[in-house]
């Protein structure tokens, strides 16, 4: 199993011949699903870690969700033009935390794609790791849910809940930093 | 973000003073101004005014959710007043509002802002949850109705 501060949702092996998922197909690719939170820059870090001990390479995926956006035209409680505004200032976050994290990587020699999408965070995940053949998906800490009804809303547990393949939570701060400094 | 994680029963307000939707923005503005949340008064009045003017805020189903985004406030801020009574909020179904639901969100801050306020339009859903708000008598009430609901397994 993998060991550090996370837990694996799936099964992972490291064998003679490396990092291996229980349907003997190599970890080649990993998602790092990347949010505008110091949680998702630390799951980021340990992405790179686990990159770089695996030989695999990582595709960031930020997904701008517009899809609560439309919920609040709606709703009515925005107006077009206010939607569009936050729409845009979703977008920059979303631009800087990715470079962020491709900044985190290169300084380790990891190859890093980025990928912006907007949509419904969990449909473009689910998609995403069908599309681009993820191994691994990688995400910082969510708080525990409350209710059924958070585990249904909650973008974060949606995700968690409906990723087809192996999911990967990142706990801890410290210990992955000294992890991620480590890496020559 | 969950209202229940944003609220504490000094940010419940019962009863409003004001029958006017600048009065009734100024009184929600003032109980964050108490709790120490809001380094600039007016700034955040005049934002939410100027939010306002573009369209009201006042939703159906008696709930009326004004907001603003100003680097007068360091965090995502919230309070609730509850009038039993009802007041013109210019709502879209045209009815008066019991449940005003005050945001403010420093610019940078829009993600959280974002699901905050989609939090709260799914709140307003539940007829059922909005009349015990609306009957709340005291601030305690208030919040221990809403962490109820957050809470609710369904």
């Amino acid at each position: 199993m993998i060991r550090g501060n996370g837990y694996i949702i799936g099964v992972a092996l490291f064998c003679s011949t490396g990092w291996t998922m229980t349907d003997g197909h190599g970890i080649t690719t990993i998602m790092i699903l990347v949010e505008s939170s110091e949680k998702s820059v630390i799951a980021a870090r340990y992405a790179v870690w686990l990159a770089k001990t695996m030989g695999a390479r990582i595709i960031a995926l930020y997904t701008v969700d517009t899809h609560a956006l439309e919920e609040l035209l709606r709703a009515r409680i925005f107006v077009r033009m206010e939607g569009m505004d936050y729409e845009r200032d979703l977008e920059e976050d979303a631009k800087r935390y990715l470079n962020l994290v491709k900044d985190l990587a290169e300084a380790k020699g990891v190859e890093l794609t980025t990928v912006l999408e907007k949509g419904e965070v969990h449909s473009i995940v689910a998609r995403k790791v069908s599309e681009l053949g993820v191994d691994l998906l990688v995400m910082g800490e969510h708080a525990a849910p409350r209710s059924r009804r958070e585990c249904y809303y909650d973008e974060g547990q949606r995700v968690l809940c409906e990723a087809q393949c192996p999911v990967l939570v990142v706990k801890g701060d410290e210990r992955i930093r000294s992890l991620y400094n480590g890496i020559s | 973000m969950k209202l229940s994680q944003l609220l504490s029963k000094n940010l419940i307000q019962i009863g409003l003073h004001h029958s006017d939707k600048k009065g009734i923005v100024e009184e929600l503005v003032d109980i964050l101004v108490a709790a120490r949340k809001v380094a600039d008064r007016e700034a955040v009045i005049v934002a939410t005014m100027e939010r306002e003017a573009k369209g009201s805020t006042g939703l159906e189903r008696g709930v009326a959710v004004p907001h603003c985004k100003t680097a007068a406030v360091t965090e995502l801020t919230c309070s609730l007043a509850i009038s039993r009574e009802g007041i013109d909020f210019d709502a879209a179904d045209g009815k008066p509002s019991h449940i005003f639901i005050f945001l403010a969100a420093p610019p940078g801050m829009s993600g959280p802002h974002v699901k905050a306020l989609a939090n709260i339009a799914r709140l307003s859903q539940n007829e059922e949850f909005l009349r015990r708000l609306r009957e709340a008598a005291q601030p305690e009430e208030a919040l221990e109705v809403i962490n109820e609901e957050e809470m609710l397994p369904e």
